[in-house]
């Protein structure tokens, strides 16, 4: 209950250092983010279809439908008001197997501040005795001392994190696997995509209150050695902060005004990128309008800024339709003349994780597979992306792997 | 001189938490499948050891006639700093615990002096002042923790401060003290889903004999008289404007120590900086006002019934938002809906009654 | 002491915050990289955007009701208004990929979501001074919760809202309202475009300005009709008020459905100059800037004029406007730590809530 602040959205500095007006600043972001575009996708378009029981997923309405696993799994999502991502990601699970046997729960909008909701939420799914493992998407403030807690009476429950926002070092102590996309890796692939899409000049738009995040300063650097390994000339713009005082049209309209310039530098052959979610639909509209390149946006699923930008409007039996979206996209960007320039993730990383690591705690659970095994990880992300995912641990650690998914070019 | 009460008076009288009571028992019926009753009373056994003091600590004012301490989140301001300063020392164990209680009531002295003042300006608007001063609090909070610290006020440990040495961290790992006085007596029940943090409890027990007593002193009548009525308290010779102000004090530094008991126990244990404190004031004023307190009546037993209720509310809002609505988040949003609900529903029928009766 | 008694006379917020712009104006203009036209600009188009849900304040202040804090459920039955209104135009009109409606039918849209907001602010608003009548003398406090409790209500209904139009429900869930709604193509900027003319790579927000003093205009009018006479001497003097025979209770009833409604078309102007429409918890805490705009203005808390509701907005939003980018640029250009960006940011919490305390404490004469 903070005044003239946002008090909802999720953290995306995971080192625990970003400011409070980052963390403003990152709701705002979310709330852009999923607004303009939201993420979403599922490789599965069997369970990905339209979401249309969605609202009404009460236990009558799927009974026992799907595989009988004999035990449940416990997912706990934010609202959609954070992110669509990772709620839909819960509901396509359920609809494969049921609400008896996956249980969702989510957490409060303002987690910063309810811990106790959150953790009590967790503890009440593993009073049941039947839930053998919880997968918690995001591992927002709060799920070290809920699991912590659980281990006090429930030491055989597993704890599945993606995306942890607590300290990484401490969570994996805690926590039986944890995953989140690989955003410093990204920052080579990214640029040898936009290497490989013919760009000379690599752009970089983003502002002081994002660079001063530890995760997103780390980047660019990468991104710019990475050029200067390929012999590509990298650019760092300065853009509005959308949540200044501009707000973010004012930032909007930066980007449609300044990439014409840019490209009036360094030509049609030039790359680029945001840090910036609401920023991701002018720069595409204008990436598209002026024949440039644009590899991947901030947070690279197909409905993240293309849809908004290219006006796709996702029609009610497609919603959710991952392949449906893809073709529309690709159908467009050639329409506009700039086919093989223009890039994404083929799926929602959200909606793929939840989807993997409800898949991998069942297999463990059924002894299967190991918690940690690296093969199996990689396998369920492959399955559930149906696409080629890279999966590497984090610093070291036997129980945290980053993963990175292939683009697909428009 | 009490008359023996007659049923319909005493229903009257315990209207605000006979509703919250059922309320709870119709959502537990409605959330029966996912709700495990174990599980839910290790919950509330938990959340009544970390929020009882707080509560407590509201009690003096609405005996003064002050109304529901909103100003309480100062208390809590100055317990996180006792905390941050434990930290900073890299203390840890039950003495770290100690010494961050024993830091905060100073710093809890001077600012509820500051609030008692302001209060005093601003006699019968009590609540809402309180209520923003937490807010403008809150501003000078991040102003000294994220701009002065560092440069100005020499907090040294790296591992509370941001990387360039400027600005406190987001979030403090308690590890040195959390959950040392709940795990000082722990008694465990169903193979630890119920944990008995009895060191936790003999402390609140403490205080509600402390606030017993206190209330039966001559300093504690003076309280009570100028509660009834400021004028006629003024006209017998009672400072009234500084025993506002001590009533103050004691709730400010109350929830100093409830904001630390709040931050270390069990199962919280990470101080989020810049908000933690947010929420105490209006929760804490939640939960006496659904055990039948109200804002000129408030006593040990309303606090402890009330947060036994409204936790339980909590916990359950959200299932039984889920079972009745049919989707998850509505659950969610249903949950904050009651938590705000609560305050507007009490206040209301509270003003019912009194012009009824 | 002429000065003293002219500081006096401007009041002291007043001439404090006028200085203080003064001010940031100077060192923009000297120190800064930032353009002067586009700054003034953007405080115009902002004090526009805000002025009608400070004046939506007023109605309350007069009718002896307080501030109204309890403005978000004003708000909400605006979001109604629009997202109703969007969801009929896009099911009966579909819009073509960057294709927008045409100049009418976007006013047609904008003054239907402004009518059906205010009819629903009325009603609300009724209900809602039924309430404050039983918790006489807490109005402010009730205010508040009944504010937030309408806002988490309020976020139920989007989760449920039976839209068909594909651009406000959620993509992967196909159900529901999204977070937040682009305005684009409906009425997006339409009324700060409205014969609006640029000035250096600034340009003068004529509709929303206009539609704001107009505004302002109408209910200063109105208090000097009978009725709106009375609602004052009800609040200025209730006892006085009965005894002259005016219906005090209707009369501050009738202040509390003013200041609903007109919150609620106070949003929908918000929304148009701000470009989205935004849902859930956005509208939560938005009462408290806007009441520190009109006591900055020289309102008290029983006491607001409508010269209260000029002045503050502007003053206000022009600080808060200017403050931000600046610090943002004297930062970019000279160095500093990070931390030094928070500043705008906790100087509004300061400033604004230092203003409410100020005002609730202050000895009224």
């Amino acid at each position: 209950m903070k005044p003239f602040t946002h008090g909802v959205g999720r953290s995306t500095g995971r080192s625990g250092a970003s400011l409070v007006s980052a963390l403003k600043a990152a709701a705002l972001a979310a709330v852009v983010a999923v607004s303009l575009t939201a993420c979403s996708g599922s490789g599965d378009s069997d369970s990905g279809g339209a979401a249309g029981g969605a609202e009404g997923t009460s236990a009558a309405d799927f009974g026992t439908s799907g595989k009988d696993l004999g035990f449940k799994v416990g997912i706990m999502t934010g609202t959609v008001s954070q992110g669509e991502d990772e709620y839909r990601g819960a509901e396509a699970v359920i609809r494969r197997y049921g609400s008896k046997q996956i249980r969702h729960v989510t957490y409060p909008d303002n987690f910063m501040t309810e811990q106790e909701a959150m953790i009590s939420q967790i503890l009440n799914l593993a009073g049941d005795k039947n839930v053998k493992a919880i997968v918690v998407a995001q591992g927002v403030p709060g799920t070290m001392a809920a699991i912590k807690r659980v281990r006090e009476f429930r030491p055989d429950v597993k704890f599945l994190v993606y995306e942890p926002h607590e300290d990484p070092h401490q969570i994996a102590e805690y926590a039986d696997l944890c995953i989140m996309p690989d955003q410093l890796k990204r920052g080579e692939t990214i640029v040898r995509l936009a290497h490989d899409m013919g760009a000379k000049t690599f752009v970089h738009y983003s502002f002081p209150r994002h660079m001063s995040q530890e995760m997103i300063s780390r980047r660019a650097k990468i991104m710019e050695d990475e050029c200067t390994k390929l012999g590509m000339q990298f650019v760092f713009a300065n853009a509005p902060d959308p949540t200044g005082d501009q707000g973010l049209p004012g930032a909007q309209k930066f980007i449609l005004e300044d990439v014409p310039r840019e490209i009036e530098k360094y030509g049609n052959d030039t790359a680029f990128f945001s840090t910036n979610c609401g920023m991701q639909e002018p720069l595409i509209r204008s990436t598209v309008d002026n024949h440039a390149i644009m590899p991947e946006q901030c947070c690279p699923s197909p409905t993240h800024g293309y849809p908004g930008a290219l006006g796709i409007a996702i029609s009610d039996e497609d919603a959710g339709d991952m392949g449906k979206i893809r073709e529309a996209i690709h159908a467009k960007v050639d329409a506009a003349g700039n086919s093989g320039r223009m890039g994404a993730w083929p799926v929602s990383v959200g909606m793929v994780a939840i989807d993997a690591l409800t898949e991998h705690a069942i297999a463990v659970v059924n002894g299967t597979a190991g918690i940690t095994d690296q093969a199996t990880v990689q396998a369920e992300l492959q399955k559930a992306a149906d696409a080629s995912v890279t999966v590497l641990p984090f610093e070291g650690k036997p129980n945290y792997y980053m993963f990175l998914i292939d683009s697909v070019i428009f | 001189m009490r008359r023996a009460p007659s049923a319909r008076g005493l229903l009257g009288q315990n209207l605000v938490p006979l509703l919250f009571a059922a309320l709870c028992i119709a959502g537990i019926v409605a959330a029966r499948d996912a709700i495990a009753l174990e599980i839910l009373a290790g919950d509330i056994v938990t959340r009544l050891g970390r929020n009882l003091f707080l509560v407590l600590s509201l009690i003096v004012p609405v005996v003064a006639g002050m109304g529901l301490n909103f100003g309480i989140v100062i208390g809590a301001m100055c317990g996180q700093v006792g905390l941050i300063l434990v930290e900073n020392a890299g203390w840890s164990g039950l003495g770290a615990l100690g010494a961050a209680m024993l830091f905060s009531i100073p710093l809890s002295l001077v600012f509820g002096g500051l609030t008692g003042r302001l209060l005093n300006r601003a006699k019968g608007k009590e609540m809402i002042t309180g209520m923003i001063l937490a807010f403008f609090a809150n501003g000078v909070y991040q102003m000294i923790f994220l701009l002065l610290t560092g440069p100005v006020i020499p907090l040294h440990n790296q591992k509370i401060l941001l990387d360039d040495g400027i600005g406190l961290a987001n979030t403090i790992d308690l590890a040195g003290t959390a959950g040392k006085l709940d795990h000082l007596l722990r008694i465990s029940f169903l193979g630890g889903r119920i944990q008995f943090p009895l060191a936790t409890f003999l402390l609140i027990a403490l205080l509600c004999l402390g606030l017993r007593w206190y209330l039966r002193t001559r300093s504690g009548q003076q309280l009570r008289t100028v509660g009834q009525d400021m004028h006629v308290a003024e006209i017998s010779g009672i400072g009234v404007d500084r025993v506002r102000m001590r009533a103050i004090l004691i709730s400010t530094v109350l929830g100093g120590i409830g904001q630390i008991l709040w931050l270390t126990s069990t199962g919280m244990g990470t101080m989020n900086t810049y908000s933690s404190h947010e929420q105490v004031g209006p929760y804490a004023i939640a939960a006496i006002l659904v055990g039948g307190a109200t804002v000129t009546h408030a006593t040990i037993w309303h606090a402890i019934l009330g947060t036994l209720l409204f936790h339980t509310l909590f916990v359950v809002a959200p299932l039984a938002g889920q079972a009745v609505f049919g989707a998850v988040q509505i659950g969610e949003y249903f949950r904050e809906f009651v938590a705000y609900a609560v305050i507007g529903v009490t206040l209301a029928l509270h003003a019912w009654k009194s012009r009824r009766g | 002491m002429n000065a003293l008694a002219l500081l006096k006379r401007l009041g002291l917020t007043r001439t404090v915050l006028a200085a203080f712009l003064l001010g940031l104006w100077v060192l923009s203009a000297t120190a800064s990289s930032l353009d002067m036209t586009i700054l003034i600009s953007d405080c115009l188009v902002r004090t526009g955007m805000n002025g009608i849900l400070v004046l939506a304040l007023v109605p309350a202040v007069r009718a002896g009701v307080g501030l109204n804090f309890g403005l978000p459920l004003g708000m909400v039955c605006g979001l109604i208004g629009m997202v109703t209104v969007m969801d009929l135009a896009g099911r009966t009109m579909p819009l073509e990929l960057g294709q927008a409606y045409g100049m009418g039918l976007q006013f047609g849209l904008l003054v239907s979501a402004m009518v059906l907001g205010a009819l629903l602010g009325m009603i609300a608003g009724w209900l809602y001074s039924r309430l404050l009548e039983a918790v006489k003398g807490q109005e402010m406090m009730v205010g508040i919760y009944v504010g937030f409790g309408s806002v988490a209500g309020a976020s139920i209904l989007w989760l449920l809202f039976p839209a068909k139009n594909p651009e406000l429900i959620w993509p992967l869930g196909g159900v529901g309202l999204r977070n937040t709604l682009v305005l684009d193509g409906y009425f997006q900027h339409l009324l700060d475009r409205f014969g609006s003319f640029t000035f250096g790579n600034g340009f003068f927000p004529t509709g929303v300005l206009v539609l704001w003093v107009l505004a302002c205009a109408v209910l200063w009018l109105f208090f000097r009709t009978r009725i709106g006479a009375a609602l004052a001497a009800a609040g200025a003097n209730p006892r006085f008020a009965a005894a002259s025979g005016i219906d005090v209770r209707s009369m501050r009833s009738l202040g509390v459905v003013l200041s609903t409604a007109l919150a609620a078309i106070g949003i929908v102007v918000f929304s148009q100059s701000y470009g989205f429409v935004q849902l859930y918890k956005a509208p939560l805490l938005m009462a408290f800037p806007t009441v520190a705009a009109l006591l900055i203005g020289g309102a008290s808390v029983r006491n607001a004029k409508i010269s209260h509701v000029l002045i503050g907005t502007f003053l206000f939003q022009s600080v808060l406007t200017t403050s931000l980018p600046l610090v943002n640029d004297l930062i970019a250009q000279h160095g500093g730590a990070k931390a030094l960006a928070n500043v705008p940011e906790i100087a509004r919490l300061i400033i604004s809530n230092g203003i409410i305390l100020y005002a609730l404490t202050r000895k009224e004469s």
